[in-house]
């Protein structure tokens, strides 16, 4: 999946696993850019009695570098504390939630939001290690997150409560921190059963005959989301409103994390207290920028050490992005329909495209002549976004591989299909960016999951939820109409 | 600072001493390695107030250096101080 259980020590610690980062101007507010950090994959919806939350001990930050050295120049950092209203119940609502002060709602999650400025003063190389601000402003304290969407009785008019947790903060942007419905889609069954598309699967090493409909394993899952629409003059270094695609200042790269105190203390039996104590720094163990990049491209044994890193430090996974081990297995998993692909595999050619896509930016005059996202030669993985880029009126599920520039990888959309975007651009379609003498496989025009009808397709299967306004996301899932009857 | 999680951290840690409310429940020859003899070093002034009670953990990161990182609160603090690395170590056999 994008990052979802990505990678084998945050698999086994869902409320830090950054599951995915979407990064946009805002179609109805193109002045400002949304960003939704997803943590605490594939919830099921009917989660009672302990429904989902974010983790109370945990520290959820969103990075963003405005400046173009993949180093952090603004952090977003959020925390959350739970409380007990009615007590004496096992249940997490003794009647209908009406409202986010409910009487009927035992247990409610708050949370705070702080904007640090990071300052220039210290060497930028070690800036992500020993960072400093130099600007820490509260942004926000004791905002409520809606509860989770349980059902008819307890949570009706659910997006009543979700309206009335969409804060404005002091500075003028807009949070909201909660559950809502899985955005990314994925035929994850397939896939990662020997990396078959279930629409050309007679065609695998291993065939099944005939076409199979693609299955979205999100389907009827939910997800918690941090959101934030900010405006852009927020967001940029000289704290314009960018208007000038070309130029290195229109560019933020942004990156998400969770992190922990570096002990965690289990009193046990006859212990003074029975709440488990976190002592220390917080340290990094989740990481999430461009979606699959750790969970295809950075080999198992590396995975829980990429968490822990700094964008900064990627030169030392770049080679599963020069070299990725999935060029090398479609031709084989696909005999005879890649040979262009399994030619340019054996010349040992590094993958410049790739790596423009994922950890640099793509320069100016690559796809367009007034088009770039170049953050400069620091390989980094960042969701880089041009914010002079007005959003498309015509969105293309493809974004960028489909003309769409106001798409991934120019920033990520929820719509945007990233699963058939990176396989096509891995199975050869962009490298012509950078060898117009090489001809992608035929082949790579049928690589498609198939969960999209089109590449106008703006509602894959199962993501028919999308609002079109802040936060986008749909309507989670409740937990007495999902799992069906 | 080593990157590391808090598996990993509890994992590699040669000795990891919960030093805050523990030390009560230290063996009577771990309290003698902790105190020490014939040291020539002046010994610490014990604390008296009551809201020093807060947990503090030691992690010898490398016995024969003497490296000791303390962690309260929210916070980190490296010490070299190979007779403490030493006292903890032998506090732990």
């Amino acid at each position: 999946m994008s990052s979802h259980r990505e990678a084998p020590e945050i698999s086994k610690d869902p409320v830090a696993d950054s599951t995915d980062l979407y990064v946009f101007v805002s179609p109805d507010a193109p002045d400002t850019v949304t960003i939704l950090a997803n943590y605490v994959p594939l919830q099921g919806p009917a989660g009672g009695p302990n429904f989902y939350e974010f983790g109370d001990d945990v520290l959820y930050e969103i990075n963003i570098d405005n400046d173009n050295d993949g180093e952090v120049d603004i952090t977003y950092q959020f925390q959350f504390t739970n409380e007990i209203e009615v007590g004496g119940t096992f249940l997490y609502n003794v009647g209908p939630i009406t409202s986010l002060d409910s009487s009927n709602w035992n247990r409610r999650q708050f949370y705070t939001v702080t904007r640090i400025d990071w300052e220039d003063r210290r060497p930028k190389r070690r800036r992500n290690r020993h960072r400093r601000n130099c600007g820490n402003h509260s942004l926000g304290s004791h905002l409520p997150s809606p509860p989770c969407n349980i059902g008819p009785r307890s949570t009706p008019n659910y997006e009543t409560l979700v309206s009335a947790a969409v804060q404005t903060l002091p500075d003028g942007s807009r949070v909201f921190a909660g559950q809502r419905a899985e955005g990314f889609y994925v035929d994850l069954g397939s896939i990662f059963d020997l990396a078959a598309l279930r629409p050309i699967q007679s065609a695998h090493l291993i065939p099944i005959p005939g076409s199979a409909a693609a299955v979205n394993a999100t389907k009827d899952l939910n997800v918690h989301t941090i959101a934030m629409q900010i405006p852009k003059t927020l967001l940029t270094d000289d704290g314009t409103n960018p208007t000038d695609p070309k130029a290195p200042i229109s560019v933020i790269g942004v990156w998400t994390t969770a992190s922990r105190q570096r002990v965690h203390f289990n009193h046990g039996w006859g212990g003074r207290d029975n709440n488990p104590a976190n002592i220390g720094p917080f340290t990094q163990v989740s990481r999430m920028g461009n979606p699959l990049f750790n969970e295809v491209l950075v080999p198992m044994e590396r995975k829980d050490d990429w968490n822990q890193d700094p964008p900064t430090n990627d030169s030392e996974y770049a080679d599963g992005v020069f070299h990725p081990e999935l060029a090398k297995l479609l031709p084989v998993l696909y005999p005879g329909a890649f040979p262009n692909l399994q030619a340019l595999v054996n010349s040992g050619k590094p993958r410049a495209d790739l790596a423009a896509i994922l950890l640099t930016g793509i320069p100016l005059g690559v796809v367009s002549p007034n088009f770039q996202n170049f953050t400069g030669n620091t390989l980094a993985d960042l969701i880089r976004l041009n914010m002079a880029i007005p959003p498309s009126a015509a969105p293309n599920n493809l974004g960028v591989v489909g003309g769409d520039l106001a798409g991934f990888p120019n920033g990520r959309r929820i719509a945007d299909d990233v699963v058939n975007i990176e396989l096509k651009a891995i199975a050869g379609a962009t490298y012509p960016l950078i060898d117009k003498t090489f001809t992608p496989d035929a082949a790579v025009g049928i690589v498609d999951q198939g969960l999209t009808s089109s590449a106008t397709d703006q509602t894959a299967r199962g993501t028919e939820h999308y609002l079109s306004a802040f936060p986008y996301l749909g309507t989670p899932h409740s937990g007495y109409d999902v799992p069906a009857a | 600072m080593q990157p590391t999680s808090r598996r990993q951290f509890l994992k590699r840690s040669s000795a990891v001493a919960a030093a805050a409310g523990v030390a009560a429940a230290v063996p009577a020859s771990a309290a003698k390695a902790l105190t020490g003899t014939g040291s020539t070093e002046k010994q610490p002034r014990l604390p008296d107030d009551t809201s020093v009670d807060v947990p503090v953990v030691a992690h010898v990161r490398d016995v024969r250096k003497g490296l000791v990182s303390l962690y309260t609160g929210e916070r980190e603090i490296t010490i070299k101080n190979r007779r403490l690395a030493a006292a903890l170590y032998h506090a732990t056999r």
